[in-house]
């Protein structure tokens, strides 16, 4: 068996196994664009209705966005 | 040998469906595998044409001081259960107490089946610590439905179980796919990348006192059991 030939290599190795599946991380990584901040609009946009439709998951969403109470203190604690 | 515990969310998400239709299917892969009761239900047995709760088990055995291994049955060679066995309710907290007391209990029980078997499946209950924490398992996943009751209860369990596998998906419902669209963004890493579907087919093969992959091969569910087979072994070579 033998590789085939594409114009730029990638090594499985170099990516975790995520940003194999991934073909932004693929491709940020062929063109070399490391800082590029890609978001993902159409998936941002599905998970913005999805919390307009059911409240109690916005709420939820909301409760877990806030640092723990516990956290706080020690933050305080010098 | 492999240990993997699944536990539900909540009760009534299908844990023991799902852990006797995994065993099976590990056993199809060619695995040696033992599937152990650790719910005072004491019903796993029933999804292999076993009494229902029969008298005798580990955790009887355990508390009257005989040997926990006896009790075991061969469903088939390479495919063994060993049922939980007849606890009074006062038993039941003092039996939790003795495994929190000696947390090696079980280790040590795993560590002397481990040439006898590639796998060791644990069916653990919900609020019971001891019974809960005493198997010490390389893989331990937290069974989910998807909907609003279990993703209250998913974000606090996550750190105690790490990994958690869909159960019942209906891609036809609007809830279920925003859910599993949350779970995608937010439990990324610790959700199983293969989700069981709502199939008839599981619940009727509890009916028929077989797994769902000997009651209904070509399954939907059967198919997605046999995926997440092929998954939990190729996580366990990583493991191992």
């Amino acid at each position: 068996m033998a590789a085939l030939p594409t114009a730029v290599q990638i090594s499985a190795d170099i990516l975790s196994r995520k940003e194999r599946a991934d073909d932004i991380a693929r491709l940020k990584s062929m063109m070399e664009l490391h800082a590029l901040e890609y978001v993902d609009v159409s998936a941002h946009m599905e998970l913005l209705q999805a919390f307009e439709r059911w409240p109690l998951l916005a709420y939820l969403e909301a409760q877990y966005k806030q640092p723990p109470l516990l956290a706080k203190d020690t933050e305080q604690t010098p | 040998m492999i240990s993997m515990s699944l536990r539900g969310v909540r009760g009534g998400v299908g844990t023991s469906s799902t852990l006797a239709a995994l065993g099976h299917a590990l056993h199809e892969l060619g695995q040696k595998v033992l599937l152990v009761d650790m719910c005072p239900e004491n019903s796993l047995g029933l999804h292999f044409n076993m009494d229902l709760a029969p008298r005798e088990g580990w955790a009887r055995a355990t508390l009257d001081r005989q040997p926990w291994h006896e009790h075991a049955w061969v469903v088939e060679p390479g495919l063994c259960v060993l049922p939980y066995g007849q606890l009074k309710p006062s038993e039941l907290f003092a039996l939790d107490a003795l495994l929190i007391e000696q947390p090696k209990l079980w280790s040590q029980r795993q560590a002397a089946l481990a040439n006898a078997f590639d796998w060791i499946l644990f069916d653990l209950p919900q609020r019971l610590p001891g019974h809960m924490t005493n198997p010490h398992c390389a893989l331990s996943m937290m069974v989910t439905n998807a909907d609003a009751a279990c993703h209250v209860l998913l974000q606090p369990q996550l750190t105690q179980t790490p990994l958690f596998l869909v159960n019942r998906f209906d891609a036809a419902s609007q809830l279920q796919r925003d859910l599993l669209l949350i779970w995608q963004q937010r439990y990324a890493h610790a959700l199983v990348p293969v989700n069981l579907h709502a199939d008839e087919a599981m619940a009727e093969a509890l009916a028929r006192s077989e797994p769902a992959g000997r009651y209904a091969p070509s399954s939907l569910i059967a198919l997605d059991i046999i995926s997440l087979a092929s998954w939990c072994l190729l996580r366990g070579r990583r493991l191992e």
